[in-house]
């Protein structure tokens, strides 16, 4: 299981999948992920399973979703207050 | 590897290989004979249509080969199939062309309707307004007007449809040769002797499928093929749920789920980059389109060079001078590939071009004395 | 929406090297741009360093090669030049406008130089299993350590190389308990490679550094030396690590997070997506672009520096950045170099101990090309060795007319993470060297961009 060095060391809710979740300002999305215990976001063409893997935007396995319709890559996006995220896995 | 081959086809793209592959099929022994992994490669640039609205409204023959061709298509699609399970995504069920404006309407209602008139009504097209096109097609933006649909139009996996050809050629013991860059045709005693670099090999029969490298090798065989490189690019997006119900000529979504968006016409010669400006144009007509579009991400591009006459339309030539050689060039390697398998192979193998294929010569690009 | 500036040099990357060449370039009052796709500077290496200094001794575990960069940090700190974090350049064009992407917009500057600092990446390793959740790099172990400062307890590390070592090391520090660590360097080195210690030994210090991480890890966890043949297993998740130890045992550990790592290769999806020369290293196994002493590629103008240009590490990128951002000041204009000379001369006694370096953690085969077919080879088209041996058999030309025929290399991460994979198999198929194969041709955008931000570029009348 992933945890802060630190323990609780949050200062903002995000949401994952309308989850809340607390995370830390300027904390990267994946990391929020990560520390939930969710390693899969979305699943290959051939219906693997896939997550988080380089955490520095080169794999392309850290897929999330937005409402507006976006699609980003978790480890580029940093947690910001009120933050909507979908997982692709889950909305399929 | 032996020097002796029923056929050999200089080029391994899409016309090369469907016409070896038809040859093939025939019972022919065909060597076909490739250039490098990073040459020009029109067969690569390929969007993916099949298509048949539009084409030869100012050449009748070129409308007649064009419509002969989509009706061979579900019979190639079978047989290729075959031999290869990787799946073509054949669909051939009508296509729709985009009007942005009144007058692109009206130009576009005009040049359909010359066209049915030339082709005795053997072309259907309908003209759609904005309400009956929604029902094909949800989610068009304000500006579309209405299209022109064809129930003749469809779309295929342009790359499966090369791979599977170069499979099936395999299979009905052809040879493909890699890497073999033609530096010299010679002739003796009705044979053509092919020098390559991957060494020479001789055969009665040649075909010339070499894109833009036909216009180098034409004259080697009493030929003149006068093409041109005009730079097409194209957007390529992210695998999403299907968006596009019915392929357009500038939009089509793939078997996989992403979205091709094209494309441009630049007369840049041998230029093969792609450029920030003619790519921003393409995303802009897409989102005008279908503004669902907006938030794809885009995750390739592609510019390719499409082999271009000076008319646009096919050349194809066999050489009086030396029987048995044949120059085949055009640019709908798509559309064009069954017609190209199951008749024009036919009239090689008899060496000599049909009526269907006669006034595609380049010879009609002659001035006539006055 | 395009940017109404011509700047002197456009730096992308703000790791070591362009932090470095910012620096240098202000010196010489230039006008700069640097472009970063994170919140802050620092680039991997340094990742976060100036969220890290505020709490610094709650990080202390990150380590002296870390803290080193707080010097060069505090001085990009406080140079006047104008820095877009966040952004993700896409294009580079031939007339040195840069294209980037910048919370959705798109963005165009133009620039008389650019220099392309945006470092290394992992290999590719197609183990069976990698693409199982909860298998994740060395790397991905270090962003989440140095960003967001987090870990996994009870991970288990597979791999070799420095920055495995480092990484291991700074998770002990830190407090977290690690479960094994399986080293992969071999037993066996070729014996050419101890005439590259020799001029190591001008880095002695590196070098000892080296071995006490190493003793320090072999003493506070379950170590295996000369490991190989390393896959995961499990079902939607990697739950079990399996591997020979080095008396040829086969073994198996239950594990919930696993960090694997082979050591680092020039990112070049930028840099070849701008058509600039690339070159193939047998002994680093990887591409990198073409540069000259002063770090101009084949294209004049563009630089290329850092690990982006070359795997040589921090101190070399750091002196690369200066030479370029110098070379720049001067370009033309005749002035001596003798300056950069002592720059010069100085980056190659920290080249030295690179070759060695490059020999003792070489990545054997098993972790360049699959042994067995259903190991994935393209994660993004999820395409097995076995799919991409029956593509090559039809007779390929090289990786363009494979990717054709398979779709590797199709997918969004463009070739970064399979590429040299199908490059390697390709090779020992038509039996012609690595380099003689080639590489795909990679084309922008080098990073997504959604369609309206790309339309929106037509939207201002000074589209170039």
């Amino acid at each position: 299981m992933f945890r802060q060095v630190k323990k609780d060391q949050t200062d903002i809710t995000i949401y994952i999948n309308d989850q809340a979740v607390p995370a830390k300002t300027g904390e990267l999305v994946a990391a929020v992920l990560l520390r939930q215990g969710i390693i899969s976001c979305h699943k290959s063409p051939k219906n693997d399973q896939r997550g988080p893997y380089c955490m520095m935007g080169v794999c392309f396995e850290c897929i999330i979703n937005f409402e507006d319709g976006r699609t980003e890559q978790a480890c580029q996006v940093y947690a910001e207050d009120d933050l909507h995220v979908y997982l692709p896995i889950t909305s399929a | 590897m032996k020097a002796n081959f029923d056929a050999i086809i200089i080029g391994g793209g899409l016309i090369g290989l469907s016409i070896a592959y038809g040859l093939a099929r025939r019972g022919h022994d065909c060597l076909v004979l490739d250039a490098s992994d990073t040459d020009f490669r029109a067969a690569r640039g390929n969007f993916g249509l099949v298509w048949v609205q539009g084409k030869g409204s100012g050449f009748p023959a070129y409308a007649d080969w064009t419509m002969r061709s989509s009706e061979l298509w579900p019979a190639l699609k079978d047989e290729l199939q075959i031999n290869d399970p990787k799946p073509l995504g054949l669909e051939q069920n009508g296509g729709i062309h985009i009007c942005l404006s009144q007058s692109e309407f009206s130009d576009r209602a005009n040049k359909l309707e010359t066209l049915r008139s030339h082709q005795n009504g053997r072309f259907s097209y309908e003209m759609l307004d904005r309400a009956d096109l929604l029902k094909l097609q949800p989610g068009l933006g304000s500006d579309v007007i209405g299209a022109s649909w064809c129930p003749h139009d469809g779309h295929v996996n342009p790359l499966y449809l090369l791979r599977t050809l170069h499979s099936s050629l395999i299979r009905h013991k052809g040879t493909f040769q890699s890497d073999a860059a033609v530096s010299n045709i010679l002739h003796q005693s009705g044979i053509f002797i092919v020098e390559s670099k991957q060494g020479n090999f001789e055969a009665p029969c040649l075909v010339l499928a070499a894109g833009l490298g036909n216009r180098i090798l034409a004259p080697m065989i009493g030929l003149e093929q006068t093409v041109r490189p005009q730079k097409g690019q194209i957007l390529v997006t992210q695998k999403t749920e299907k968006l596009i119900k019915v392929p357009m000529t500038l939009l089509r979504q793939t078997a996989e789920g992403s979205i091709m968006i094209g494309d441009s016409h630049e007369e840049l010669g041998f230029d093969t980059s792609s450029s920030a400006d003619i790519m921003a144009q393409i995303a802009s007509r897409a989102k005008r389109t279908l503004p669902m579009l907006e938030k794809q991400n885009i995750i390739r591009s592609w510019a390719a060079l499409r082999v271009m006459s000076p008319d646009g339309y096919p050349m194809y030539d066999q050489s009086p001078k030396y029987p048995g050689g044949f120059a085949i060039t055009c640019h709908s390697g798509v559309t064009l590939s069954a017609v190209h398998c199951f008749e024009l192979a036919a009239d090689i193998e008899r060496g000599k071009l049909g009526v269907s294929v006669q006034p595609f010569t380049e010879r009609r690009f002659d001035v006539s004395p006055s | 929406m395009k940017i109404d500036s011509n700047y002197d040099i456009i730096i992308i990357g703000s790791g070591p090297a362009g932090m470095s060449a910012a620096i240098e370039a202000s010196k010489h009052k230039l006008s700069v741009l640097l472009l970063d796709d994170q919140s802050s500077a620092g680039g991997q290496v340094f990742r976060n360093i100036a969220g890290n200094q505020r709490r610094k001794s709650a990080s202390s575990f990150l380590g002296r090669d870390y803290w080193s960069g707080s010097k060069l940090a505090n001085e990009f700190e406080n140079i006047q030049i104008d820095v877009i974090t966040q952004s993700r350049v896409w294009q580079i064009g031939e007339d040195k406008s840069v294209y980037f992407s910048c919370k959705t917009k798109a963005f165009c500057a133009q620039a008389k130089f650019v220099i392309i600092a945006t470092g290394a990446m992992e290999r590719p390793m197609p183990i069976p299993g990698w693409t199982l959740p909860g298998v994740m790099t060395v790397g991905a172990a270090q962003t989440l350590l140095k960003n967001d400062s987090m870990g996994a307890e009870d991970a288990i590390f597979a791999g070799t190389g420095p920055l495995f070592y480092l990484t291991i090391w700074q998770y002990l520090k830190a407090g977290f308990r690690v479960k094994a660590v399986i080293d992969t360097a071999p037993s066996k080195l070729p014996f050419y490679s101890f005439l590259w210690a020799i001029p190591a030994l001008l880095q002695i210090r590196l070098l000892v550094k080296g071995f006490q991480w190493r003793s320090f890890i072999q003493k506070n966890t379950e170590y295996f030396k000369n490991a190989s043949s390393v896959s995961f297993k499990g079902v939607n998740k990697a739950d079990i690590i399996h591997f020979v130890d080095n008396t040829g045992t086969k073994k198996s550990i239950d594990g919930e997070h696993f960090f694997i790592h082979q050591g680092v290769i020039p990112n070049i999806n930028l840099s070849m997506a701008t058509e600039v020369k690339h070159l193939w290293s047998d002994r680093q196994k990887c591409w990198y672009p073409y540069t000259d002493k002063f770090g101009e590629s084949s294209t004049r103008g563009i630089f290329v520096v850092g690990d982006g240009a070359k795997i040589f590490g921090v101190q070399v990128a750091v002196l690369s950045g200066r030479i370029a951002a110098k070379r720049i000041a001067n370009y033309g204009s005749g002035i001596s170099m003798m300056s950069t000379i002592s720059s010069l001369v100085k980056r190659g006694i920290q080249k030295s101990a690179r070759p060695f370096l490059d020999h003792v953690f070489a990545p054997t085969r098993e972790w360049l090309v699959p042994v067995h077919d259903n190991v994935i080879v393209c994660r993004c088209e999820a395409l097995d060795k076995a799919e991409i041996t029956e593509a090559i058999n039809l007779g390929v030309s090289g990786p363009n007319q494979l990717k054709s025929f398979s779709r590797a290399g199709m997918g969004r991460c463009q070739g970064r993470l399979c590429g040299l994979t199908v490059q390697h198999m390709i090779a020992e198929h038509n039996k012609i060297a690595e380099k003689d194969v080639g590489y795909y041709r990679l084309r922008p955008p080098v990073r997504p961009i959604t369609v309206g931000e790309l339309a929106a570029l037509t939207e201002h009348d000074k589209i170039l």
